[in-house]
């Protein structure tokens, strides 16, 4: 307490006179380096470069230790044979010739993967922008459905996952029973080769709530003027929709899709958990039907102890969600709108 | 005015049809977003009976309370809440003090080519974490560190990216002559920060304590890969004890034990909501 009122009694010190004094001490060294048009650090720059790096000294060994040299170690291991228990060997492209060629479980991983990006992106980023619309009104009691909405984010994947047995239970459970109160005899879900997948976008979407929090607060981010001007000049619900909230809120959509689209190539511990935990217990079952990229890195890795081949699927995730990224940015000049014009 | 040709009545009608239609989607979503978890709170005031009957019995009847009781016995309860709120407590101790040092770095010290490494932390949140998952076990089990609380907690004391942004935002929006007074005074640049942008980042630290609170306690693949050793296991890892044959899991058990697990963090978002719900926006709108 007496810290923050010393801080307060600081910035009230600090607000008259240390704003001009400021302007005297610091921008003058800058300035003398611009005019001369030479990129030579004076004293002062070099020693704001020394505190500057030794305030993010502890981000820099982390990124050492815990991402840059790993990131080598898989780089390296993907080129070997390493188990865990002996020393690895040299294989060269072998692993990469592998998956690209004779295992039996890419083609699946493969089109699992993509069968969950699309429709679950699709799906989710619809959904959460029309949930956000519907409770950006001044309806009573908006609080709660919000706190109901953002409630299943909060929980660990794997208790949403218990949760979903629970739910999508073919016999006991409460979906196929509201089906069947419209007359649908429900399918078996986890149980079944087709409706597995769709049984997991359904556990996704179930936790959007994240994306709809970031939406409603994108729009009420939006300019109450720029609706009533458009409600002036004649523009329906619909046109205003279009051609103001979408094309202010754009930069918003390409942020949650675009981590939506990384989550989504990510994702396993909830189909980890699900498929090992349903009565089929088969990891990526039924039929190899929930086997994604994600899970059989980590079955590789962590079940059949092939540490080498399992980097080398990582790799491959790797690139291919850099690619996607660097496409989506690419992309999204076309329809990305940045008010002032000035990119984020 | 050419357009609107209404009377005051029908527009008034108008609008009271539009606010039942939008309640009506709102109780309708609503209704979906809570059936799991009315599913889950049935589950486990049952008896594995009641909870296998066909037709099924949605009120529990009547309602039993065993399953709570059962589902402390069964996993080590208050062995592994004390493992989770180690583990959790340094967690979250580690990255609110490293990210905050970090994203000060970033935010309120100017120097030359700040913008670029800050690009670099924004970069690495793309790698999947697949791809640093096996590499790291492998550098934590030749430290050795497998069956240690080590692999969870001390990365953390390293900052992490989408952290160190929020924090960098918020140092930003502080007025940048704050430090002015005391820089003059002969204040080093850590006192400065210690003692003047730390005090008042305190809305932040709260933010970034919860968030990581959520995350830590939540995580299960951490522990599921690094504590194999049943004495080290954590509250989620906990969530496995429930099988009691290849086939059969007992349903209430796990259900009661899920709900107790949760609880404090549905406690926390509750009391915290709007922090929360704003730290999270901060990240996505404000960038």
């Amino acid at each position: 307490m007496s810290d923050l009122n010393e801080a307060r009694t600081a910035t009230a010190a600090a607000s008259p006179g240390g704003a001009a004094d400021g302007a005297l001490l610091a921008p003058p060294a800058v300035r003398v380096s611009r005019s001369t048009g030479r990129r030579r650090s004076t004293g002062n720059e070099r020693r704001m470069r020394r505190v500057g790096l030794a305030f993010i000294s502890p981000w820099i060994a982390g990124f050492l230790v815990f991402t840059l040299i790993p990131l080598a170690m898989s780089l390296y291991y993907s080129f070997t044979n390493f188990n865990g228990l002996q020393a690895s060997k040299w294989v060269g492209m072998r692993n990469y010739v592998r998956i690209f060629t004779s295992d039996p479980y890419v083609q699946a991983a493969v089109y699992n993967t993509l069968y969950l990006a699309i429709f679950g992106v699709v799906l989710t980023s619809i959904l959460s922008l029309a949930l956000a619309v519907l409770l950006n009104q001044k309806v009573r009691g908006i609080g709660i459905y919000r706190t109901l909405y953002y409630l299943p984010t909060m929980l660990p994947v794997v208790i949403s996952a218990f949760v979903f047995t629970l739910v999508l239970d073919p016999n006991t459970g409460a979906l196929n029973a509201l089906l069947g109160l419209v007359g649908i005899d429900g399918p078996t879900w986890l149980y079944s080769t087709t409706w597995s997948k769709p049984a997991l976008i359904i556990l996704g979407l179930w936790g959007i709530g994240n994306s709809v929090i970031i939406y409603l607060a994108g729009l009420q981010d939006i300019p109450k003027y720029l609706i009533e001007a458009a409600t002036v000049d004649g523009a329906g619900w619909w046109s205003r929709m279009w051609h103001v909230t979408m094309p202010m809120l754009s930069p918003i959509i390409f942020f949650n899709v675009l981590l939506a689209v990384i989550a989504a190539f990510q994702n396993f511990i909830s189909i980890f958990y699900l498929t090992a935990s349903a009565g089929a217990a088969s990891i990526g079952g039924p039929a190899n039907s929930t086997l994604t990229w994600g899970l059989q890195i980590y079955v590789s890795a962590f079940i059949n102890s092939q540490l080498g081949y399992a980097a080398a699927m990582s790799w491959i995730m790797f690139v291919v969600v850099l690619a996607i990224t660097i496409l989506m940015f690419g992309l999204s000049r076309r329809w990305v709108y940045y008010e002032s014009g000035e990119k984020s | 005015m050419s357009v609107p040709v209404e009377t005051a009545g029908a527009r008034r009608a108008k609008r009271w049809s539009k606010t039942i239609v939008s309640h009506i989607a709102l109780i309708c979503v609503a209704a979906a977003f809570a059936i799991p978890v009315l599913a889950l709170v049935s589950t486990a005031l049952k008896t594995l009976a009641q909870n296998t009957k066909i037709p099924v019995e949605w009120i529990p009847n009547p309602f039993v309370f065993s399953n709570f009781v059962q589902a402390v016995k069964t996993a080590p309860f208050t062995h592994m809440l004390a493992n989770t709120v180690v583990i959790v407590g340094l967690e979250v101790i580690g990255v609110t003090l490293s990210s905050a040092l970090i994203g000060y770095g970033f935010g309120v010290i100017r120097w030359r080519g700040r913008n670029a490494v800050f690009m670099l932390v924004i970069a690495t949140m793309l790698i999947p974490y697949e791809v640093l998952l096996i590499p790291q076990y492998i550098l934590f089990s030749k430290f050795g560190w497998l069956n240690t609380f080590y692999p969870l907690i001390v990365p953390y004391f390293f900052g992490v990216p989408l952290y160190i942004f929020l924090f960098r935002q918020f140092f930003m929006r502080m007025p940048s002559e704050l430090g002015e007074a005391a820089r003059i005074d002969g204040a080093s640049e850590w006192s400065i920060f210690a003692r003047v942008h730390l005090p008042l980042a305190k809305p932040g630290l709260l933010v970034v304590a919860l968030l990581q609170f959520v995350a830590g306690w939540n995580d299960f693949l951490g522990p599921l890969i690094y504590l194999n050793d049943k004495n080290l296991s954590t509250l989620v890892l906990g969530m496995q004890y429930f099988r009691t044959s290849q086939y059969q899991v007992d349903v209430g058990g796990q259900a009661a034990y899920s709900i107790l697990v949760v609880a404090p963090v549905v406690l926390i978002f509750f009391l915290a909501q709007r922090r929360l719900i704003e730290g999270i926006t901060l990240t996505a709108v404000k960038g």
